[in-house]
């Protein structure tokens, strides 16, 4: 057992157990967290689920998970869940830790996280593994950490929370699934894109440069949005918001920065201009009309921590 | 084209008028309108300190809206690159972290005013400046001013806005202002402030900022009672029996002797932080959340407190001054020897005072306020203590009456003290506490008070900001108290610099209550 950052955070050593000895694996951690003589106390907000699939190289897309998740509870405390579908994995196993905050002679578990890798065809079963340590009373949020193929596992999935959290900018085929999104959102309890939080302050820019500019409606909007190489899907997502407001015609480029985030984005009507760019952390709004050429103006970027954004997430439920 | 991915459907409009079509993204929360904030006495450290910091928590969440500047208005010398570092310093050391990099995405935005307070030349070269902001960064006209300096000078700064039309609001701009307390030292001087400030402002457009409004805690206690309905119902004299609010600092006077001796704590602490807590506690609910609905109901809560006789002053309230005691393992001076007061000072250090709200909610229900320096620690919290059940069922067990307690500061949170039975073949009772650790729950980082206040000014609610009304009527009870005071011939009690104050305090709860010793 170690004392992480933070002198009031104490982190437990990691439990192995198999799926049908979860309960006992907590009961573990909890008595090592008042192993010394500390009373203890559970003081978590949300149940939180997240389901992810181990890449090629072994790494898992929830392997981020636990580094996101010291963001997430510091806004919301959780029992979490952290299941990986791996391939290579030849049976299930599962890591049991918690994170309680010192106060004096108690201790309040922040976290208690059940990391569990599973084999594909163990993916059935996550539901029914998952089901009965959900805590009573409190939210479930299911975070789908995920390219997006299968609907009836997503679907499986979503039953087990109140709320679920995809990340649109893992979808491989965009043009198909975000609109599959679209239509999700429509049944059942609700769902939140990250990505469509990252694209916020692209959003915002765009919005104040409207603000300067003179639109009539059913004036012709063009433009082009320039995207990292990774950034088709959030592109995408963008161009599908601003052709639903504004009717544009736009035009995705791809750019030379490795990364997945935007680099600019265009408008352009009745000679007017309307550009955002990416500059560090900040995005950078240029507007201008035929009168008037407007000093640039720098809004704050997306934090872009997935952590952060999953807080956000949860706390817009 | 498919429809919006947020879900929501596109904004209609009329077919001949500019609109922006976007518009709800800047609607959508509290993204304030675009404003240029001027801040008199910017030199100081509340600009430094707090201000400029809040403001970049702010612009960190998103909150600022993009078209704003910000103009320091003093009579130093600075020149906007100084006053920029400056303020780049103090977000450094007080910002929340990670707000440096927003200041240095602003910083363009930030510029010096270098003119006297009065000088009617300098409101003038101001006015121009601000046009000047608006056509550069689109701020639209709307001001917000905030007077950080000391009180002696918002007599010439209020009569040069007026004088100069800045506080003038035209075509859907505002300009409205921010005071910072002490509003008045009594009800003549609050008065003589107030009017003062009407003859440039409406009172729609003044924002009385007491900062204990703006912490997270204390609007808490709006959601406890009202969000709840578990509370509301014994939220009475017929199951609470008395009510005790404490705002304690563990520190003395220090270099602000000269200031405190004309103020004492009666005037810097119950005056309005304990009494705006106050009112929030013995409220009724209000029918909205709105500014005037929830003010309205505050100052019925003033309006219910009779003033005091003088001959009820030594019955109903408790002055005393720290003097020299061993604490925390230095001998620390006594309130008469810190520097800057008088040695025949009768000003007081601690004040206990027994409130009568005189409604049908709270008639037999006291409030007892207390506050007070160099005591054993730097804590705000209140605490209902509810009555006895009427039939004691279990003999052997004498526990304590249950107590809701609201914890303001430190350790901010809500926790409920009752009987549990100990295990056991024995029916013994034990008192245990529920506890809800507002960090724990919701996170370590929550946003400084000024964030809160200062956005809530830009976007003109005044739900947490002083009344012109609450003001005087809280100055009407603070006066005939003082005024008791002054016609007593009695000293001040005195209390160990460290201890919880003077015995004497003791006394004003009555039979069988005690204070809490938090």
């Amino acid at each position: 057992m170690t004392t992480i950052a933070g002198p009031q955070l104490f982190r437990t050593s990691a439990h192995a157990a198999n799926p049908g000895e979860l309960q006992q694996a907590l009961t573990a951690t909890w008595q090592e967290l008042g192993a010394a003589g500390n009373d203890v106390a559970r003081a978590v907000t949300i149940n939180f689920v997240a389901v992810g699939r181990a890449g090629s190289d072994g790494a898992a897309a929830t392997a981020d998970m636990q580094g996101a998740l010291d963001h997430l509870i510091r806004r919301s405390p959780a029992r979490a869940f952290l299941v990986t579908i791996d391939a290579a994995a030849a049976r299930p196993a599962v890591e049991v830790r918690a994170i309680a905050r010192d106060r004096g002679s108690s201790r309040h578990v922040l976290l208690e996280s059940i990391a569990v890798r599973l084999p594909p065809s163990w993916s059935p079963h996550v539901p029914g593994l998952v089901r009965p340590l959900l805590i009573n009373d409190l939210p479930t949020h299911v975070y789908w950490a995920d390219d997006w193929h299968d609907s009836a596992a997503f679907d499986a999935m979503r039953a087990l929370g109140d709320h679920t959290v995809v990340d649109s900018r893992r979808f491989t085929l965009p043009a198909v699934q975000l609109p599959e999104l679209h239509r999700a959102r429509t049944t059942g309890g609700p769902v939140t894109d990250l990505d469509w939080l990252r694209l916020r302050p692209w959003r915002r820019a765009c919005a104040e440069g409207f603000e300067r500019l003179h639109f009539l409606p059913g004036t012709t909007v063009q433009g082009v949005i320039r995207h990292g190489r990774g950034g088709t899907s959030t592109a995408t997502l963008l161009a599908h918001w601003l052709e639903s407001r504004l009717g544009a015609q736009l035009a995705l480029e791809e750019g030379e920065t490795p990364d997945s985030a935007l680099e600019n984005v265009t408008l352009r009507f009745a000679e007017q201009e309307l550009e955002v760019t990416r500059t560090g952390s900040c995005v950078l709004l240029k507007a201008s009309t035929p009168a008037v050429c407007y000093l640039p103006l720098r809004l704050p970027g997306s934090r872009g921590n997935e952590g952060e954004l999953l807080a956000a997430a949860i706390d817009i439920a | 084209m498919i429809s919006d991915p947020a879900g929501q459907s596109a904004t209609s409009s009329p077919p001949q008028a500019s609109v922006n079509p976007l518009g709800d993204e800047l609607a959508g929360n509290r993204t304030a309108q675009p404003c240029a904030l001027v801040i008199f006495g910017a030199t100081g450290d509340l600009t430094k300190r707090k201000l400029v910091p809040s403001l970049m928590g702010l612009a960190k969440d998103g909150l600022l809206p993009a078209s704003f500047a910000v103009v320091g208005f003093a009579r130093r010398p600075w020149s906007d690159e100084h006053f920029r570092n400056e303020m780049l310093e103090g977000v450094g050391s007080f910002g929340r972290s990670d707000t440096r990099a927003s200041f240095e995405a602003l910083s363009d935005s930030f510029s010096y005013h270098q003119s006297d307070f009065s000088d009617a030349a300098g409101y003038e070269r101001l006015a121009e400046r601000l046009d000047e902001i608006d056509q550069q960064l689109g701020t639209k006209g709307n001001r917000l001013f905030y007077l950080a300096t000391p009180p002696s000078a918002y007599s010439v700064i209020l009569e040069n806005l007026a004088k100069s039309g800045l506080s003038r609001e035209s075509e859907g701009r505002f300009s409205r202002i921010i005071v910072e307390k002490p509003f008045g030292r009594d009800i003549a001087t609050a008065s003589a402030l107030n009017e003062q400030i009407r003859q440039g402002f409406d009172e729609n457009q003044v924002f009385r900022i007491d900062h204990y409004l703006g912490k997270e805690t204390v609007q808490n206690i709006l959601a406890l009672r009202f969000s709840n309905g578990i509370f509301e119902p014994l939220w009475n004299e017929n199951f609470v029996d008395h009510v005790q609010i404490t705002v304690a600092e563990s520190i003395g006077v220090g270099s602000r002797g000269g200031y405190f001796e004309e103020s004492g704590i009666i005037r810097d602490m119950i005056q309005n932080h304990l009494m705006q807590v106050m009112t929030l506690i013995a409220m009724e609910p209000p029918s909205a959340l709105t500014a005037d609905a929830v003010r309205d109901e505050k100052v019925k809560v003033l309006r219910a407190i009779r003033s005091f006789a003088p001959e009820e002053i030594d019955d109903a309230t408790v002055r005393a001054q720290y003097e020299r005691a061993s604490f925390e393992g230095t001998e620390v001076n006594g309130y008469l020897e810190e520097t800057g007061v008088a040695a025949d000072s009768n000003t007081e250090t601690f004040a206990a005072v027994r409130l009568c709200v005189e409604n049908w909610r709270w008639a037999k229900t006291p409030f007892f306020l207390r506050s007070g320096k160099r005591l054993p620690r730097r804590v705000t919290e209140v605490a209902i203590h509810f009555k006895q059940p009427p039939h004691h069922l279990f003999p052997d067990a004498s526990p304590k009456p249950n107590v809701l307690l609201i914890r303001v500061q430190p350790d901010e949170g809500v926790a409920l003290r009752f009987g549990s039975k100990v295990p056991g073949p024995d029916m013994r009772i034990r008192d245990v506490r529920m506890d809800f650790q507002y960090g724990t729950a919701f996170g370590a980082e929550t946003a400084d008070a000024y964030e809160r206040l200062l956005l809530d000014a830009m976007l003109g609610d005044g739900t947490l900001f002083a009344r012109r009304d609450e003001v005087e009527e809280a100055w009407r009870i603070v006066d005939s108290i003082v005024a008791g005071w002054q016609q007593s011939s009695a000293r001040p009690a005195t209390y160990a610099a460290g201890s919880w104050g003077p015995n004497a305090a003791g006394r004003l709860l009555g039979e069988g209550r005690e204070w809490r010793k938090p």
